[in-house]
C-alpha cells in the first residue's frame, strides 16, 4: 500500500509545478496590467516610473463618464429585474409540477452555454422583428441602452435562476409545509420562511448578474445602438485605436469592482451548514 | 363525537394508488396509531389530514366538519414533522409564537403562550438559541411545542421518533404518552415501530399497500391479528398451514388441535399464527391439565439470547420456533430431544391472507 503511495513521487511534484504555473499563467496578465496602469509614460510599452495619473485621468475624460452612466443604468435594470424573475422561476421549477416543467429545467442552462455572438445576433435578429412590428402602428424605436439593458435580462435571468435553484435545492421543503402548518398563508410561508431562507442565493445570483452585466463586451456592442456605449464597449473601442495607460487604468478598476461582486456572490453561495463554529 | 373522519378516501399520484378507499374514525381524545412499512400509504394518510394533500375520491372530516379541500392553514390541525422542520432562521421562542402570530394572536399574548409551552416542555433556558444549537431531543420538544401553542384539535405526528436513538426514543415515548393525558388532545401518530405503536396507543390502524387491515387495541393487534401480513409484521410469529376436514375440524400435520375461532366453512386449509412466546415446551409425554394443545416434537435447533432461549422444533405439522424464558430452574432442551409443544387454543390465531 504505502509503496504504491510512494512511487507516486514524481507526479507529486509534477502537480505541485503545474498548479504554480496555472497560478502564474491566470495571474502575471493581471500583474501585467495593474502594474502598467501605474505608469507614469504615456508609451504603454515603456516604463515611466510609478505614477497615478491615469487614474484622475479616467474621471475626467467625458467619453468614459457616460460609458460609465450607461453601464451603471443598464446593470442596475438587468439586475433586479433578472433577480425577481429568475428566482420566479427557480421557484416554479423547484416547487410546481406543471406540463413542460423538465423542459424549462433544461431549457433554463440555455443563455448561460451559448456563446455570446449567437447569443447577440439573436437579440439583433429579434430587436428587429420587434421593431418592425411595433413601427408599423406609429412609434419608432431604436437601439439603445434599453435593448442592452433586454438583453441582459435575458440572460441574466438563467444565472439567478440557477444560483437559486441550487440554494432551494438544499432547502427542506417541509419547512414550508410547517408554515402551512402554522396557519401562514401561501404568500406568508414565502415571506417569512422561504424568501428568507434562500436569500443569500438570491443576493448571490444578483451580484452575478450585476458582475455579467457590468463585463459584457460583445451582446452589448452588438444591441447598442447609437448613444448606448458601456464601459466594456467604450474599451473595446478605444482598445482598437491602440492601448493607452488610461486603458490599463479602467480595466484595473473594472477588474477591482468584479473581483468583489464575484466574491461576494461566492461567499453568499457557501453551504449554510459549514457557518457553523 | 369522531375528530377525524375518513371516508372511503382515495389518494392516486397518477398510476399510483397510495391510499386505497380507506374508512376510519378517530375519536375525540383518543391517541391513534397508523402503524405500517414504509410505502404502504400512512403518511399521506397523515397528509391529507393536515391538508398537504388532497384525496382523489372520500370524505375527510375533521371536529364533524368536512375539509377535503381545505387548505393546511385553515384547518385546526398541527404537525409534528418527522425531522422537526423547525424555521432554522428563528430563535426557540420564535418558532413556537410562529403559529399565534399567523392567527394574528397580539404580540406580547403570543410571547407569554409561547413561554409557557415552552416552559411545558422544559426548555424555557434556551428561549434564544437557534435550532442547529439545540441537541435531536431539544428540537423534538420544540416541534411539540409549536404545534400544542395552538391547541389544535387534532395534533399529527410523523414518525417524530424516527431520528432519534433508543435511549431517548424510549424516554420521549412515556413523555409523549404522558403529554397526552394532560392535553387531552387526539393524537394521530405515524410509525412503522411496532414496539412505539403497542406501547404508546389507544389504537392501532395496520396499513399495507395503501390498504386499511385492521384497526383494534394493542392487545388485540398483537394477539388477535386478523390478517397475514398484521400477524407478519407486528413481532415473531409462526405462520404454519393447517388443514381443515368437512366437519370443520383443523389438524396440524396429523394431530387434531383447537383454536381461538372456528375454521371458515367450505376452507379445505387455514393459516394458524401463534407467537413463539406463548408455546410451552415440556419434556417427551409430561401431560399438562387443561384445554390444552398438545403435539410431539423433536428438538431441531436451540440459539442462545442471554435473557432466552430460542427453539426450533420439528413437528408433523412444519417447524415450530419457540421463545422460552431463561429463568432459574427451567429445563434447557438439547436438540435431538423429543419434547411436547403445547399452547392454550386462544393463542392459535386462523388467518385471511
Amino acid at each position: 500500500m504505502s509503496q504504491t503511495l510512494r512511487t507516486g513521487k514524481w507526479i507529486d511534484r509534477f502537480l505541485r509545478l503545474n498548479a504554480w504555473l496555472i497560478f502564474a499563467f491566470f495571474y502575471i496578465p493581471i500583474f501585467v496590467l495593474v502594474i502598467f496602469s501605474f505608469n507614469g509614460s504615456s508609451r504603454v510599452t515603456v516604463w515611466g516610473g510609478f505614477s497615478t495619473r491615469w487614474y484622475p485621468a479616467v474621471f475626467e475624460n467625458q467619453q468614459i463618464l457616460s460609458a460609465l452612466k450607461n453601464s451603471l443604468i443598464v446593470a442596475g435594470i438587468s439586475t433586479v429585474v433578472s433577480t425577481i424573475l429568475g428566482t420566479s422561476v427557480a421557484i416554479a421549477i423547484d416547487r410546481y409540477r406543471f406540463k413542460g416543467r423538465k423542459a424549462l429545467d433544461g431549457a433554463i442552462y440555455l443563455p448561460v452555454i451559448i456563446p455570446d455572438v449567437t447569443m447577440a445576433v439573436m437579440m439583433l435578429a429579434f430587436f428587429a422583428q420587434v421593431f418592425r412590428l411595433i413601427d408599423s402602428f406609429g412609434p419608432r424605436f431604436q437601439l439603445g441602452i434599453y435593448t442592452i439593458a433586454i438583453s441582459h435580462i435575458a440572460f441574466n435571468i438563467s444565472f439567478v435562476a440557477v444560483v437559486v435553484k441550487a440554494r432551494l435545492g438544499q432547502l427542506d421543503p417541509s419547512l414550508e409545509e410547517a408554515a402551512r402548518d402554522l396557519y401562514a398563508s401561501g404568500w406568508l410561508a414565502f415571506r417569512r420562511v422561504t424568501l428568507p431562507l434562500i436569500l443569500p442565493g438570491v443576493l448571490a445570483g444578483a451580484l452575478l448578474a450585476l458582475a455579467l452585466s457590468l463585463d459584457d463586451v460583445v451582446i452589448s456592442g452588438f444591441v447598442n445602438g447609437s448613444g448606448g456605449t458601456t464601459l466594456p464597449v467604450y474599451v473595446f473601442g478605444a482598445i482598437r485605436r491602440g492601448v493607452s495607460p488610461e486603458l490599463n487604468a479602467i480595466s484595473t478598476l473594472m477588474l477591482l469592482a468584479s473581483t468583489v461582486l464575484v466574491l461576494t456572490s461566492l461567499f453568499l453561495q457557501r453551504d449554510p451548514k459549514s457557518k457553523q463554529p | 363525537m369522531a375528530a377525524v373522519e375518513l371516508e372511503a378516501v382515495t389518494k392516486r399520484f397518477d398510476n399510483f394508488v397510495a391510499v386505497d378507499n380507506i374508512d376510519l374514525e378517530i375519536s375525540d381524545g383518543e391517541f391513534f396509531s397508523l402503524l405500517g412499512p414504509s410505502g404502504c400509504g400512512k403518511t399521506t394518510t397523515l397528509r391529507m389530514i393536515a391538508g398537504f394533500e388532497f384525496p382523489t375520491a372520500g370524505r375527510l372530516s375533521i371536529g364533524g366538519r368536512e375539509i377535503g379541500l381545505d387548505p393546511p392553514n385553515k384547518r385546526p390541525v398541527n404537525t409534528v414533522f418527522q425531522n422537526y422542520a423547525l424555521f432554522p432562521h428563528m430563535n426557540v421562542l420564535e418558532n413556537v409564537m410562529f403559529g399565534l402570530l399567523m392567527q394574528k394572536v397580539p404580540k406580547d399574548q403570543a410571547r407569554d403562550a409561547a413561554a409557557k409551552a415552552i416552559n411545558s416542555v422544559k426548555l424555557e433556558a434556551l428561549l434564544n438559541r437557534k435550532p442547529n444549537q439545540l441537541s435531536g431531543g431539544q428540537q423534538q420538544r420544540v416541534a411539540l411545542a409549536r404545534a400544542l401553542v395552538n391547541e389544535p384539535k387534532v395534533l399529527l405526528l410523523d414518525e417524530p421518533l424516527g431520528a432519534l436513538d433508543l435511549k431517548l426514543r424510549q424516554e420521549m415515548q412515556s413523555e409523549l404518552k404522558s403529554l397526552h393525558s394532560e392535553v387531552g388532545i387526539t393524537f394521530v401518530y405515524v410509525t412503522h415501530d411496532q414496539e412505539e405503536a403497542l406501547t404508546m396507543s389507544d389504537r392501532i390502524g395496520v396499513m399495507s399497500e395503501g390498504k386499511l387491515l385492521q384497526v383494534d387495541d394493542p392487545t388485540r393487534i398483537y394477539e388477535h391479528p386478523a390478517k397475514r401480513f398484521v400477524a407478519d409484521f407486528i413481532g415473531e410469529i409462526n405462520l404454519i398451514e393447517g388443514s381443515v376436514d368437512s366437519s370443520g375440524t383443523v389438524r396440524l400435520g396429523d394431530e387434531v388441535i383447537a383454536c381461538a375461532s372456528p375454521a371458515p366453512s367450505g376452507s379445505q386449509s387455514v393459516t394458524i399464527a401463534l407467537r413463539p412466546e406463548s408455546i410451552d415446551l415440556t419434556v417427551e409425554n409430561e401431560r399438562i391439565g387443561g384445554a390444552m394443545n398438545q403435539i410431539p416434537g423433536i428438538v431441531a435447533r436451540r440459539t442462545y439470547f442471554g435473557d432466552s432461549h430460542s427453539y426450533d422444533i420439528e413437528t408433523s405439522g412444519g417447524t415450530l420456533s419457540i421463545r422460552r424464558d431463561n429463568r432459574p430452574l427451567n429445563t434447557i432442551f438439547d436438540p435431538g430431544q423429543p419434547v411436547t409443544v403445547s399452547w392454550h387454543p386462544d393463542a392459535s390465531n386462523l388467518l385471511e391472507d
